[in-house]
């Protein structure tokens, strides 16, 4: 019952932002001008989206305050440990990583870190596998990137 | 020009070695995606989006279909050989398919699959070939007011008919719909929620969206969770023979499934699924050997694995004639279409026969070839099942990472698509439905020039489209629409969950 009580929140919490965004978005889509009969203005949309977003996530989050015991996120009842945790957090660092590398060391070098680090923190225990991985996934995607479509890969002080 | 010989044309096109190797790699890459769990059509097509546009827009399309097509085929693999579906629409396979492994009938299964995938496919392809034309003739006589009205059903019905909760669907398509309205406006002039960063004044970028919420996300998902692949029955080529009495029970199911899948084919939301299931209800419902359902009966693989052929190839008419599209996939290969600046709609076969005679031969084309290649290569298809998320993790993230930078060859795409994939992922856990989010942002441009045209038309009085009948009869089909089928869809996949 604590788990499902926290999901619920957490749920509120999304709609909560999907709402507060709507919301805040209101005036200045008024801002752009609604138009006149005949021509619509370039605020209408905006306007209509963001009152369809505010009004659905009231609804939604009167629908969970009513009924929270049903909450299950999408039917995934799985649980996922600590490590799965670190696993998606060490993904993403990697992922944010590549576009602050890659105007600095070069496409090279940091698809060839990239790839290595995103194959470590999958579960690679060893190095070298994950190191035949990472420098054959990028000299593919040079093969076939820089070599066969001819693009201008990012270039630093490496490559 | 006679439609024969504009598709005798359209064969010379789809037969440049260009084209044909497109559609090679389309099939072959749709059906080792097909067989993996967890990453479907969607997912690949969001990430090859981007590399297709290096092709121009008539290779693009065949790789981004073939890519979609051919992930239905190798969806049945996995369900046939480890009871686990490599598609939403392969599900129902599952229940005879794998019975069928168990009983040692697994070749059977498959090839049956593949015939049926292939029959089903090329009678889609025909109708497409007929149908399109005419359509698109018709189409021509519509004004703004009938566009709007059926921008308005494709935009309540895809948001309805997605996920459990409707109003989920509607949150999403309108979040979706705001985000396409960022940027410079086309018809005012003036800047609209661009914050003042010079990347958003041309918006925001479908394709680093789309690869984020469907290829990050996925990644993160991977990550969390990760499957261990199964074992994996090995079958012979030798193997892969019905025998006369499944051949025999096979020829009607198949035939059944095609026209089902064409009539599904043609409706807002998930055709393929909602194609698949029914088929299975009909053939259960009339066959004479109802006890065999669930034990092994070949017409539970032949029927549904038809359908979901079929239903797939005709989902491409309402993008193609109306330029509208009606399933998540076909907004997919309108953004890619609408990255060369060619514009699905009435005019895009009048206008562009080359790319559409060209893409229809292409799809026999590539029908064909997933036969050849689906019996033969069956075992290796299979293998790539067994890959691990480790492996794949490392490959479709830095293709993800190059995807989404070379679109606009600019590294605000690649946070896009970070942070689109971060807000997916926590979407997706709690249930809400990410197609209508993507459909809301390539829908959204088109709805507000609709809706801006139509006000112009009608000088502002809307009471005047009472007065345009087919305006009329698509508003009032929308409730209805909705109504029956979440009806049906609810009773259908009822009755093959109960299985």
């Amino acid at each position: 019952m604590e788990k499902i009580k926290s999901i619920s929140k957490t749920e509120l919490i999304i709609y909560g932002i999907f709402c507060s965004f709507a919301a805040a978005m209101l005036s200045p889509s008024l801002k752009l001008g609604l138009g006149e009969k005949g021509d619509l203005g370039p605020g209408l949309l905006p306007l209509a989206a963001n009152l369809c977003v505010l009004i659905t996530g009231i609804a939604l989050a009167i629908s969970v305050l009513i009924k929270r015991e049903k909450i299950d996120p999408s039917g995934e009842s799985e649980k996922i440990d600590r490590k799965g945790w670190l696993r998606s957090g060490g993904i993403l660092l990697n992922f944010a990583l590549w576009p602050l590398l890659v105007g600095i060391v070069g496409y090279i070098l940091s698809t060839l870190l990239i790839s290595l680090g995103l194959a470590k923190v999958v579960g690679y225990k060893d190095w070298r596998r994950p190191i035949i991985l990472s420098v054959s996934i990028t000299f593919c995607i040079w093969l076939i990137f820089g070599v066969l479509f001819q693009l201008d890969l990012p270039s630093g002080f490496s490559f | 020009m006679s439609g024969l010989e504009h598709l005798l044309q359209g064969f010379q096109i789809a037969l440049d070695p260009a084209n044909l190797m497109m559609c090679l790699i389309g099939v072959i890459l749709g059906t080792m995606v097909g067989v993996l769990p967890g990453l479907g059509p969607i997912e690949a097509m969001a990430i090859m989006l981007p590399i297709s546009i290096r092709f121009g827009p008539l290779a693009g399309l065949i790789l981004l279909a073939g890519v979609w097509y051919g992930a239905q085929y190798g969806g049945s693999t996995t369900s046939i050989l480890v009871n686990i579906p490599g598609e939403a629409s392969s599900v129902i396979t599952t229940i005879d398919g794998y019975q069928m492994t168990r009983k040692g009938r697994a070749g059977a299964a498959l090839a049956v699959s593949a015939i049926g995938s292939f029959v089903a496919g090329t009678i889609g392809i025909v109708i497409l070939q007929l149908f399109a034309p005419p359509l698109a003739a018709a189409a021509l006589s519509f004004g703004p007011p009938e566009y709007l009205a059926i921008m308005l059903l494709a935009f309540v019905a895809l948001s309805t008919l997605s996920g459990d909760n409707p109003l989920k669907g509607a949150m999403m398509i309108a979040f979706g719909a705001f985000l396409s309205t960022i940027g410079i406006d086309r018809i005012a002039g003036i800047q609209r929620f661009t914050m003042g960063i010079p990347n958003m004044m041309y918006g925001i970028n479908f394709v680093p969206v789309a690869v984020g919420l469907f290829g990050i996300a996925e990644i993160i998902r991977l990550a969390l969770n990760p499957y261990v692949p199964s074992p994996m029955k090995s079958v012979r080529f030798r193997e892969l023979y019905p025998n006369r009495e499944e051949t025999r029970r096979s020829i009607m199911p198949i035939l059944r499934g095609s026209f089902i899948g064409s009539l599904f084919g043609m409706l807002p939301g998930t055709p393929a699924v909602l194609a698949s299931f029914t088929s299975y209800s009909v053939e259960k419902s009339i066959s004479p050997r109802k006890a065999e359902f669930g034990k092994g009966a070949i017409e539970g693989v032949a029927g549904p694995e038809s359908a979901n052929n079929s239903a797939v190839i005709l989902a491409l008419v309402p993008l193609l004639c109306l330029g509208i599209p009606f399933a998540p996939v076909a907004a997919l290969l309108l953004a890619g279409l609408e990255m060369h600046n060619v514009t699905p709609g009435p005019l895009f076969i009048q206008d562009n026969p080359d790319i559409f005679w060209g893409f229809i031969a292409a799809m026999y084309l590539g029908n064909f070839l997933l036969l050849i290649l689906n019996l033969p290569l069956v075992g290796l298809f299979a293998r790539v099942a067994t890959l691990r998320p480790r492996v794949l993790i490392p490959i479709i993230g830095v293709l993800c990472l190059f995807g989404s930078y070379m679109t606009r060859m600019a590294l605000f795409d690649v946070w896009v698509m970070i942070g689109a994939g971060i807000v997916g992922f926590i979407l997706t856990r709690f249930g809400f439905p990410l197609v209508p989010l993507v459909l809301g942002m390539v829908l959204g441009n088109i709805l507000e020039d609709n809706l801006r045209v139509t006000t112009q038309w009608l000088n502002g009085d809307f009471s005047l489209l009472l007065t345009r009948p087919i305006t009329l009869v698509i508003l009032a089909l929308i409730p209805v629409y909705v109504f029956f089928i979440r009806l049906a869809g609810k009773k259908v996949f009822r009755n093959g969950i109960k299985e």
